[in-house]
């Protein structure tokens, strides 16, 4: 009898762990891979920001395979089925052929159903060609206005176009006292557009652009003779608009032929500008910065901590920091498309996880600097401000943010 | 000009168009860079340490690359060219990075002002420099047997041989000093420039244009043409435009060329 009690008991306990082991997913462990791809430069002249996203989705998927995307891990749970993450990577030299040969690839080979990148707005538009075809959702990483505009379903725009930002920019110098401004831009289509907005909102405010002047970064390293044409016009300030070090490096060769004037710098002005060009000799300018940007710098400031964990996490990582395309693609997208698969109940469906975005940033529940994030349908993400920032004694000051209205970018 | 001047004594003495000239430039600006900022090296004695390497580079180059092929046709040169370019990018971007580097030499960056004329002492470094190098390369063609014999090549290269001149050693310092001009002109101009793998292609460039516009195989026609096309690139983007100041540029290289097809400075060459 008592023999009897010990099989039931024993049988009893058996069905009931077996019960709780079904009923609670988070003690099943992972058992397949779910792989997600990435396109960036890994090698020629823009590698420093391709390797950045690269490393910036292996960092994230490490932590989601640890943590999962709310605090539910490990991995990622698709209907009753748990997901470890893979990246599949390809190099594509910031060259759009390659982008694209990248992007099939990993569809083809991979089988994967999201990319992170590629950087870039022509490399963008490229694989914008391809990536429906394919059924891939894709993050490129453009700033222009045009890149939502082509109506692709599977894209996601991760920034706002900057050249929106060119009137609150304007409008900020001449409330300063600058009369007179000059523009150096480069030949990119973002950046473009941006200066040429920033003119307009300028002169019709009765500013005057004294000079504007577009150059390809890639072929010029020497900015005397444009700052020293800039210079004789004497602007109140030259607004440049261009990538890191040869922003630094142009306003540097302002200075050098005498230039007394200040300036106004786009985004990309973070701290190896700052090695370049020191801010106590630029006393006065402005910065139009990310909300990234400022935390990088002020680290107090980020009271979430996600930001500063991850900056943390990739120097140790990695020795270094990451380029602005790191913080970029880390908050929020790649975290949204992890949650927005376990959301749709698919891994594969790119259509699926596409619709199921919104709803992974309205939840309010994935680690993000900037909780108050959104993606619009046009695929443009939307929510994070950015800023505009003066240095003043050798610090940033923030002035103001900087929003550009929902309706216009619908 | 220290890089056209390179480029015309090595085409005037091989017939050899170096597409690697800008990229050894680069090289030199890197090394420098090592040596000042990694190693704190007085800047002066990397230059000197800097165009002696890039001299050596330039005879193993020679010695590995071009002697082997002398006696092919034209193209397999040209092709070798573009090869070894390709080859010290790839290098330099494994071996240098591919972030971007910055000469951090605060007596360099100071900018000397005398009324409205404001020049960075760097600047004043290269020009006076470049001034110097191109007088001593001046004395060394026209006043060293040596110098007298790498003219000789340049002009009849037969001729040169029938005369007792040892061609092949004599092309073999031609690359030496053309690589080594590369070299001063990458240190040189290293402060005042940020430093990448691909910063030797511009410079080349306009390396080109001048030793066409001036005359191939000319060092004096080098000289002239980049003092030109500076001159009037630099107008044309402080009258007119930077974005189309290289419109302007190539526009009166091809309309000169137009009227004296071998530049302004060019002769012909008797080539066998």
């Amino acid at each position: 009898m008592a023999r009897r009690r010990i099989v039931y008991v024993a049988c009893l306990m058996l069905i009931v762990s077996s019960v709780a082991l079904a009923a609670s997913p988070q003690a099943a462990a992972p058992t397949k891979t779910v792989k997600v791809g990435v396109v960036s430069a890994h090698s020629g002249t823009i590698a420093f920001y391709g390797l950045s996203v690269l490393r910036t989705v292996e960092l994230a998927v490490k932590d989601i395979n640890e943590r999962g995307t709310i605090g539910q891990g490990p991995g990622i749970l698709v209907g009753n089925q748990r997901y470890k993450l893979e990246v599949v990577s390809y190099d594509d030299s910031a060259d759009p052929a390659k982008s694209v040969a990248g992007m099939r690839r990993l569809a083809e080979m991979y089988k994967v159903a999201v990319v992170f990148g590629p950087q870039g707005t022509p490399n963008t538009w490229a694989c914008q060609e391809i990536n429906v075809g394919l059924n891939v959702l894709f993050v490129g990483m453009s700033a222009s206005d045009l890149s939502r505009k082509k109506g692709n379903p599977l894209y996601i725009q991760e920034r706002s176009p900057t050249l929106y930002f060119g009137d609150p920019m304007a409008q900020a110098c001449i409330d300063r006292g600058f009369k007179k401004a000059a523009v150096l831009t480069d030949v990119n289509e973002a950046y473009q557009s941006w200066g040429k907005r920033f003119k307009e909102k300028f002169e019709s405010l009765g500013g005057q652009i004294v000079g504007f002047e577009t150059v390809d970064i890639k072929t010029i390293t020497d900015y005397h003779s444009i700052m020293t044409s800039f210079k004789a016009k004497n602007p109140d300030i030259i607004f440049i608009t261009m990538y890191e070090e040869p922003m630094a490096l142009a306003a540097t060769h302002a200075l050098d032929v005498g230039y007394k004037g200040k300036f106004l710098f786009n985004s990309e002005w973070i701290n190896k500008a700052e090695k370049i060009l020191p801010l106590d000799r630029i006393e006065g300018s402005l910065v139009e910065a990310m909300l990234w940007t400022f935390y990088r710098k002020y680290h107090e400031l980020d009271k979430r901590g996600f930001q500063t964990a991850y900056i943390k996490q990739y120097r140790a990582a990695y020795g270094d920091e990451p380029a602005l395309t790191g913080p970029a693609i880390h908050d929020p997208v790649y975290y949204m498309m992890a949650r927005a698969m376990e959301l749709s109940g698919s891994v594969t469906d790119a259509k699926a996880i596409r619709a199921a975005c919104p709803k992974a940033l309205q939840e309010g529940k994935l680690p993000l600097i900037f909780p108050n994030n959104d993606v619009l349908k046009n695929g443009l993400m939307v929510g994070a401000p950015e800023l505009l920032l003066e240095v003043k004694g050798g610090q940033y000051k923030l002035l103001q943010e900087l929003r550009v209205p929902k309706s216009v970018l619908e | 000009m220290l890089l056209a001047s390179g480029l015309t004594i090595i085409f005037g003495i091989l017939n050899v168009p170096n597409f690697a000239q800008g990229h050894l430039y680069m090289v030199a600006a890197y090394l420098g860079f090592y040596m000042v900022m990694s190693y704190a090296t007085n800047y002066w004695l990397a230059l000197v340490l800097a165009t002696f390497a890039l001299g050596i580079l330039g005879l193993i180059v020679y010695f590995l690359v071009f002697y082997p092929i002398r006696n092919a046709p034209e193209v397999n040169l040209f092709v070798a060219a573009m090869a070894l370019l390709m080859i010290l990018e790839g290098g330099a971007l494994y071996l240098f990075g591919t972030e971007t580097k910055w000469f951090l030499i605060p007596w360099s960056r100071r900018v000397l002002t005398l009324g409205e004329l404001s020049l960075q002492v760097q600047r004043l470094i290269v020009i006076a420099g470049t001034v110097v190098v191109m007088m001593a390369l001046w004395v060394f063609i026209k006043k060293t047997a040596l110098g007298a014999a790498l003219e000789a090549t340049a002009q009849h290269r037969e001729g040169a041989l029938l005369c007792g001149i040892k061609v092949s050693r004599i092309s073999a310092m031609a690359f030496v000093v053309g690589t080594a001009l590369a070299g001063i002109a990458g240190v040189l101009i290293g402060p005042a420039v940020l430093l990448m793998p691909t910063m030797g292609m511009g410079p080349l460039l306009v390396a080109f244009s001048a030793i066409i516009f001036g005359g191939l195989g000319s060092i004096a026609g080098a000289v002239l043409g980049a003092l030109l096309l500076g001159v009037v690139e630099s107008l044309a983007s402080g009258y007119i435009s930077a974005t189309y100041s290289l419109i302007v540029v190539f526009g009166i290289m091809i309309v000169t060329l137009l009227f004296r097809p071998k530049g302004l400075l060019g002769r012909e060459v008797w080539r066998p």
